[in-house]
């Protein structure tokens, strides 16, 4: 399906652009996979103006979960779907054991070299183009002393109105893992972390289904505290809702969303010229501002409005996060999945 | 003639056909083709995620707690559907007409914003619990959001139509006579409903219940979002095996075993309803 | 051999309106117990409401029905105790025929071994017992109608309302079901009301006929008596074959009236009611009640247009001077038809006493003899 829809997206804009400017019918086009929401609204609103204006060449951007864009990307190997596309942490550890991800050229990069060592990909996929935080998100109509620590959605004054995700999101598991460290547990050790989540569940008026409910829960009172992503509360944020964002005293978890060239691309220099492209310092600060509020991943960029609520510069966001080691546990997460279901009940 | 006509007929209905064809049965197929892998990278012929999900304890109680909330759903729907029925039998055609239209109304809406909807009436600070604070019946708001009940009232609303209808349509088909005949004979009004009006309208009693089941059963986005993360039902598994943590070949697996219970419980109910309508005099 | 434990049913000025419209107004008629009356009139006359009205499916705007003297009126269907036969006898298709027959008994909480006794009774009664464990749609159209009585019997109702009961059988199975159908309900003596826009079978079943029209009763009385002294133009019309002349009456003597015919014949036919000399008048006589004759004895002359031989009757259409079509009935006689289309005949009235006569003004007047 997907192999037709781009024939056809090719041929009508090769024929439009023949009809219109002879020359240019050999126009390339690039495919892009981003996320649903606001990152794909930001994606067509900067990224593509910017990918005609420096390489000359169309855009065609769709928002999707990664891990179907995994499966649409293994339909058709040979002929992928997508030129370049975004990642989290999790399913780009898929993505590279099962070989869909091209080699990022450094040579040919030159915004590479701002990147600080921990945005690159380990294994020279591509560079970090955005930063998500996970903190704690709360109401402070109703929570009067703003929080400082996981530990305090613990405190029996919340009884009833925390809300957690199980560890099938990433926000889930971030948050067992953090917990688990404070109790003494690591990343390959989460054994404290449901001990503490089964105290917690005296506290948890609810478990919604995933971050996005969990957010959604937060906006209507069914919960006043909970673990959530900073994009998610910024968003809320900047519509008038009673949210804040506190940054835990035990450090800001972050995930990096990693810009990676597809593997078998038809046009593999231009895919590799986007890559590029995503962490331009101009690119960066017009996906950084309103009403996008992406957190930038190059250092050049200077934050501003929302973001400086989780650190004043892209630096310092940086020295107060703490990346976790997706690697070490991405094989045990299964099992962590299944545990949450059968033990944490409300 | 008689051939042509076949032929004519075949050839009518080979669009539909195409169409069940391409977007129904293709993606069953390669559904079972991934359940049966071992791994998303190439084929290699495996039972072990079949073996795992039915030999999983918590699944399985996952699978029979699913079936059981649908059949719960369907038949808070009918318990719903049969009065609105009744008043249906007795209307005029214009009286009708305002309840299919009543009926019909709420599908105008998206099931996700309806299933939205129920979230900000249920919620903690939703529209009943504001209401029983305000006027003092309640102290503490009422838990109802992420609840079973919560969550089954929500699916008797979306699902409603589906009951309402076909109920409707089938009480309308009963002879008015029918009834006065009961009634004449002395019996009382729900001595009819049960002995008449009821057995009269199963035919589409049982049409609404196997919709009702199979959607309600299958309700996604109202299970989650009403019924929340802590009540895992089929859907929500198959979702964080696939969505949460990759597991597709698993998730694929899951969905097929998912799926046959359905059609298990389908098939033998229309047959059991079709066995009962037939000796419900013996 | 008929054990009158019938009851009595007085409907006693009953009115009825369908949102402003009046259906039925002031109705009062007596039905003895044990009897068989029959509502007869055309469709839209007011006998369907009134049977829902007694039945207690509809609530009168007036008036009252009483049984031996004691008001329903406040009473549900299911208490009246009145049975019901429905035009397409409304039998329970997912109940069999034993069941159909018992439901009545089961609704009232009566035993099994009682329903299971009755039941069979009942059966045997309408000689339906070897089809017990049919359904009903499996059955010929008087079976069903059978059981529909049984069922409406089993209960022992105080009375039993038959709407229509045989309007939806083949004739040939018409007469055969009415002889039936009588003889049942005489032997159990029950109070029965036949609701039917069918004169025939009113006037061979019914011991008493209210012909209803426009809501109102127009006549009521034996058979004999509506056929042989229909007090309306109305009740003559509608209850076997009128031949109208149109007649000036001329003058009275006593008890008979002289008329002179249209077609300038006159005669004389007692009467005891009063009627302007010089009004104009409708002059009817049954078809058995003309007779052909000779030149000499005829009253007037008409032409045949028609003749229809029904086997033991030759039924003659023929046309008088003045245009009025006549219908009449001679034996038939061996050898063929007698008369041939447009043959001159002569025709005199058998007798004049069983004639009657009408204001040629409004249909309704008042019949004299």
């Amino acid at each position: 399906m997907q192999i037709d829809r781009r024939t056809m997206l090719g041929i009508l804009a090769g024929s439009a652009m023949a009809g219109a400017f002879p020359a240019m019918a050999q126009s390339k086009e690039v495919f892009i996979a981003t996320y649903p929401g606001s990152v794909d609204e930001g994606f067509k609103a900067v990224v593509g103006p910017q990918i005609r204006q420096k390489f000359g060449a169309t855009s065609a951007f769709s928002p999707m979960l990664n891990t179907d864009l995994i499966g649409r990307i293994q339909a058709s190997r040979n002929n992928p779907p997508f030129d370049v596309a975004i990642w989290d942490n999790g399913p780009i550890i898929t993505a590279k054991q099962d070989g869909l991800l091209e080699k990022f050229l450094e040579s040919g990069s030159p915004n590479y070299a701002d990147m600080p060592a921990n945005l690159r990909d380990p294994d020279g996929f591509g560079p970090a183009m955005a930063l998500t935080s996970i903190g704690i998100a709360y109401n402070p109509k109703k929570i009067k002393t703003p929080p400082t620590s996981w530990n305090d959605l613990w405190n029996p004054e919340y009884k009833g109105r925390v809300g957690i995700v199980g560890p099938a999101s990433t926000l889930g598991t971030t948050f067992l893992i953090e917990v688990a460290k404070l109790r003494g547990g690591s990343e390959t050790n989460v054994e404290p972390g449901f001990a503490a989540l089964k105290e917690l569940v005296a506290n948890v008026g609810a478990i919604p289904p995933n971050p996005g409910a969990l957010t959604t829960a937060l906006s209507q009172g069914q919960v006043d505290i909970a673990p959530n992503f900073f994009n998610n509360v910024a968003a809320l944020k900047a519509r008038g809702a009673d949210i804040a964002f506190a940054v835990p005293s035990s450090g800001l978890p972050l995930q990096t969303v990693t810009a990676a060239a597809i593997k078998n691309s038809r046009n593999p220099e231009l895919a590799q010229k986007v890559v590029d492209l995503l962490i331009d310092p101009v690119v960066q600060a017009q996906l950084e501002a309103a009403p996008w509020i992406m957190m930038p991943a190059n250092p050049k960029v200077a934050l501003t409005g929302f973001n400086r609520d989780v650190g004043a510069t892209v630096g310092d966001v940086l020295k107060r996060g703490i990346f976790l080691d997706w690697t070490k546990f991405i094989a045990s997460r299964p099992s962590w999945v299944e545990r949450f279901n059968r033990e944490i009940r409300v | 003639m008689r051939a042509g006509g076949a032929v004519s007929g075949y050839l009518s209905a080979a669009p539909l056909a195409l169409l069940f064809t391409v977007a129904y049965l293709v993606p069953v197929v390669i559904l079972v083709i991934i359940s049966l892998s071992a791994s998303t990278s190439g084929f290699n012929f495996t039972l072990v995620h079949y073996v795992a999900a039915l030999t999983n304890g918590f699944n399985l109680g996952i699978l029979f707690d699913t079936l059981v909330l649908g059949l719960q759903v369907s038949f808070a729907t009918m318990l719903a559907a049969y009065p609105i029925g009744l008043l249906f039998m007795r209307c005029g055609p214009r009286g009708r007409a305002i309840i299919v239209f009543l009926i019909l109304l709420p599908m105008l809406t998206n099931t996700v914003v309806r299933t939205f909807a129920w979230m900000i009436i249920l919620g903690r600070e939703g529209v009943i619990n504001i209401s029983l604070m305000s006027i003092g019946w309640i102290e503490e708001p009422l838990r109802m959001l992420y609840t079973r009940t919560g969550l089954i009232v929500a699916l008797v609303q979306i699902f409603l139509p589906l009951m309402a209808l076909p109920i409707n349509a089938s009480l309308a088909r009963i002879n008015d006579n029918l009834v006065k005949a009961a009634e004449g004979l002395g019996a009382s009004r729900f001595y009819v409903f049960r002995t008449v009006i009821l057995p009269l309208s199963l035919p589409g009693a049982i049409a609404g219940f196997l919709l009702t089941f199979a959607g309600s059963s299958t309700a996604f986005v109202s299970q989650t979002l009403v019924g929340g993360g802590r009540q895992i039902f089929m859907p929500l598994l198959i979702y964080q095996q696939a969505i949460g943590v990759q597991k597709w070949n698993a998730a694929a697996a899951l969905s097929i075993v998912f799926a046959i219970s359905i059609l298990v419980i389908v098939f033998a109910m229309n047959r059991y309803s079709r066995k009962y309508l037939r000796g419900m005099d013996a | 051999m008929t054990v009158a434990r019938g009851h009595q049913l007085t409907v006693s000025r009953v009115s009825h309106a369908y949102a402003g419209v009046p259906a039925l107004t002031e109705i009062s008629l007596d039905i003895p117990p044990g009897s068989l009356t029959a509502l007869l009139g055309p469709s839209g006359c007011g006998k369907t409401t009134l049977l829902r009205v007694i039945a207690g499916f509809i609530r009168q705007t007036a008036g009252s029905i009483l049984v031996d003297g004691v008001s329903i009126d406040d009473m549900a269907a299911a208490e009246r105790s009145i049975g019901i036969v429905f035009q397409n006898y409304a039998l329970f298709p997912h109940m069999s025929v034993t069941r159909n027959v018992g439901y009545g008994l089961r609704a009232r909480g009566k035993p099994t071994a009682v329903v299971a006794e009755r039941t069979a009774e009942m059966l045997r009664l309408v000689q339906m017992e070897k089809f017990g464990n049919r359904l009903p749609g499996e059955l010929s159209g008087g079976q069903q109608q059978r059981i529909a009585l049984a069922r409406a019997l089993a209960v022992e109702p105080k009375i039993v309302l038959l709407d229509e009961p045989f309007s939806a059988l083949d004739k040939s199975l018409r007469l055969d079901m009415q002889i039936e159908v009588k003889a049942l309900l005489q032997r159990t003596g029950v109070t029965s009301i036949l609701v039917t826009h069918d004169q025939e079978e009113a006037l061979s079943m019914a011991d008493q006929v209210v012909v209803l029209n426009q809501g109102r009763i127009e006549q009521l009385g034996s058979p004999a008596d509506l056929y042989d002294r229909p007090r309306t133009l109305f009740v003559n019309q509608f209850l076997g074959h009128a031949n109208l002349l149109r007649a000036t009456l001329r003058s009275r003597d006593g008890g008979s009236v002289g008329l002179e015919l249209d077609t300038g014949a006159a005669c004389a036919v007692p009467s005891d009611k009063e009627h302007a000399p010089g009004s104009a008048v409708y002059l009817s006589v049954r078809p058995e009640n003309l007779r052909l004759t000779d030149a000499d004895g005829g009253l007037f002359t008409a032409t045949v247009r028609q003749v229809l031989p029904l086997g033991s009757m030759d039924v003659i259409e023929a046309e008088t001077a003045t245009g009025t079509v006549l219908k009449f009935t001679q034996p038939h006689q061996r050898g063929g038809i007698r008369n041939t289309a447009g043959e001159l005949i002569h025709m005199a009235i058998r007798d004049p006493a069983a004639c009657t006569i009408y204001s040629a003004g409004t249909q309704s007047t008042s019949a004299d003899h």
